[in-house]
């Protein structure tokens, strides 16, 4: 623990200096989609190890957001597997499924709060449906996550009564509630202003730091990416291009890196095909 | 270019062949959860109440004006051989055969059905029904089984409700019209009903509800590509429900009278 610590203080840090971390979280193995006629994900390769932070960055439409349902089960790939814990989750068995299910939270881009419900009951909302607990553990657990995420006085709040950072936590506390190994992050400074984007890094941050958790990040915010990464994807048109840590990233001569991170306007991500 | 037609027909009919599919099972799957009914008290108490108090003021009216019209046109036909005594006979076994369980769901078709389809279809593209599934919650008990079950109950009780206001209607004109007493109308009426014909029209309201509920969530669940896909959900919700309920009202008829 006291090395994802430090890897937590210095994100650039590379990955193989903590052996503690060699163990595979999620593995995707050749994984293969295609949806409306185009090919999203083509033979994706990628292990993201326990207690690592591994950020997916590419730009719209190379496959982000695709890869992280595929974790989740949400999508079925075309070709190739998705191991979770070392069981693959894409074989036609729902137990499977269901166990990594219960190992993962997952932090939607637009929050995807019931609109319907509290912020309370939809953070109470997995215990409630899984856990045979008491009310009194039930408020509880939920008002300590609520805290945890800055939150604690808006329990009795509907989500259209806060604002978007306000959601993207409280989104947060639902995916943490019972106490994830994985956290799936889609999007989450997407949208935000500049402190309220840095409030959620340092929040990913202390889910590391805290609760020792391996997380994955899809998104195109490069400051984020490298403000809490131990390493670093990059897809274009469904192909992972380049992994490397947030320093190799930096300094890369890759063409592709060098306009995504530059944001230059000119160059091989938008040369038509 | 010619096979165009041929071609787009094909897709049309494995389209919807996807879609009769998707909701009778979806119908299977919800009737499998009724088990957890239990757990989901609450919510089914607030979809029939949604359903029941929401659509009261409407299925009023229609059936107001249902049970008018048919006493008013078949009326005057009767007046024609001197039979306007037996307005309450024709019009209360049709309110109750047909008339009440018909016009009940078409109304709650529009108001009951396009809102599940919209709320449903809603949630589908804000990724709610994503996240439901992530946490490993079905949709299908979590939110389609309280809100078909309330819906088939709803439509039982606001047949009956329509019933008794249309044939309030029709015994309006009859009195106004062609001069049948009252107490003559209800005595026909009585005496025309059996227990079959009130059984079989509220059978007919349930399978209608059900049907309703099944398609609205089931256009919802399949909702995608933003406030135009939940638009068309919507549409599609009270379309395809306007042409079952006809189409099982023949078909169910046929079956019990």
């Amino acid at each position: 623990m006291g090395d994802i610590v430090r890897t937590v203080e210095s994100p650039d840090a590379d990955i193989s200096y903590r052996p503690m971390l060699a163990t595979a979280a999620i593995e995707l193995c050749d994984l293969t989609k295609n949806l409306s006629g185009r090919t999203v994900l083509d033979g994706v390769n990628l292990t993201i190890l326990k207690g690592e932070t591994m950020s997916v960055i590419g730009g719209s439409g190379a496959g982000k957001s695709v890869t992280l349902k595929h974790i989740v089960g949400l999508i079925k790939p075309d070709r190739g597997s998705v191991k979770v814990g070392g069981v693959d989750i894409t074989k036609d068995s729902n137990g499977a499924l269901e166990a990594a299910r219960r190992k993962i939270g997952f932090c939607f881009q637009g929050s995807a709060l019931l609109n319907s419900l509290t912020v309370f009951e939809n953070v109470a909302l997995p215990l409630r449906e899984h856990e045979t607990v008491s009310e009194d553990e039930v408020k509880r657990r939920v008002d300590e996550k609520l805290a945890l995420v800055g939150l604690a006085d808006a329990g009795k709040k509907l989500p259209s009564e806060i604002s978007g950072g306000m959601k993207k936590r409280v989104g947060l506390a639902r995916a943490i509630i019972r106490n994830p190994e994985i956290i799936l992050y889609d999007e989450p400074t997407a949208g935000l202003d500049p402190v309220m984007g840095t409030a959620i890094n340092g929040l990913i941050l202390e889910m590391q730091k805290e609760l020792g958790v391996t997380s994955v990040l899809v998104t195109h915010d490069m400051s984020s990416a490298f403000r809490v990464s131990n390493r670093i994807a990059m897809l274009v048109k469904g192909k992972i291009i380049k992994l490397g840590t947030p320093a190799e990233f930096r300094v890369s001569d890759d063409p592709f890196v060098k306009q995504f991170i530059y944001g230059e306007s000119e160059g091989p991500l938008t040369r038509p095909a | 270019m010619i096979f165009s037609p041929i071609v787009k027909a094909q897709h049309w009919f494995e389209s919807a062949c996807s879609g009769a599919g998707y909701t009778l099972d979806l119908m299977l799957r919800a009737a499998a959860q009724l088990v957890h009914l239990g757990r989901k008290r609450r919510e089914f108490i607030d979809q029939l109440a949604l359903c029941t108090l929401g659509s009261l003021p409407v299925v009023f009216i229609t059936a107001l004006f249902t049970g008018m019209i048919v006493s008013l046109q078949t009326g005057q036909v009767l007046r024609d051989f001197g039979q306007e005594s037996t307005l309450g006979y024709i019009v209360t076994l049709g309110m109750c055969r047909e008339m009440g369980p018909v016009f009940t769901c078409l109304a709650l078709a529009g108001l009951v059905g396009s809102t599940y389809a919209a709320e449903l279809g809603t949630m589908k593209v804000s990724e709610e029904i994503d996240a439901l599934e992530v946490m490993s919650i079905d949709p299908v008990y979590f939110l389609v089984m309280p809100r078909l079950f309330a819906l088939g109950i709803a439509a039982v009780a606001l047949t009956i409700y329509a019933n008794v206001i249309g044939s309030i209607g029709g015994a309006l004109v009859a009195k106004a019209n062609f001069d049948v007493d009252l107490e003559i109308f209800i005595k026909n009426g009585r005496d025309a009903l059996k227990m079959k014909d009130v059984y079989g029209g509220l059978f007919k309201s349930f399978l209608f509800g059900m049907t309703i509920g099944t398609v609205a969530c089931a256009q919802g669940l399949r909702a995608e590509g933003g406030p135009a896909g939940v638009g068309r959900a919507t549409l599609h919700s009270v379309v395809i429900s306007f042409m079952l309920i006809l189409v099982f009202d023949y078909l169910l008829t046929w079956m019990i009278w």
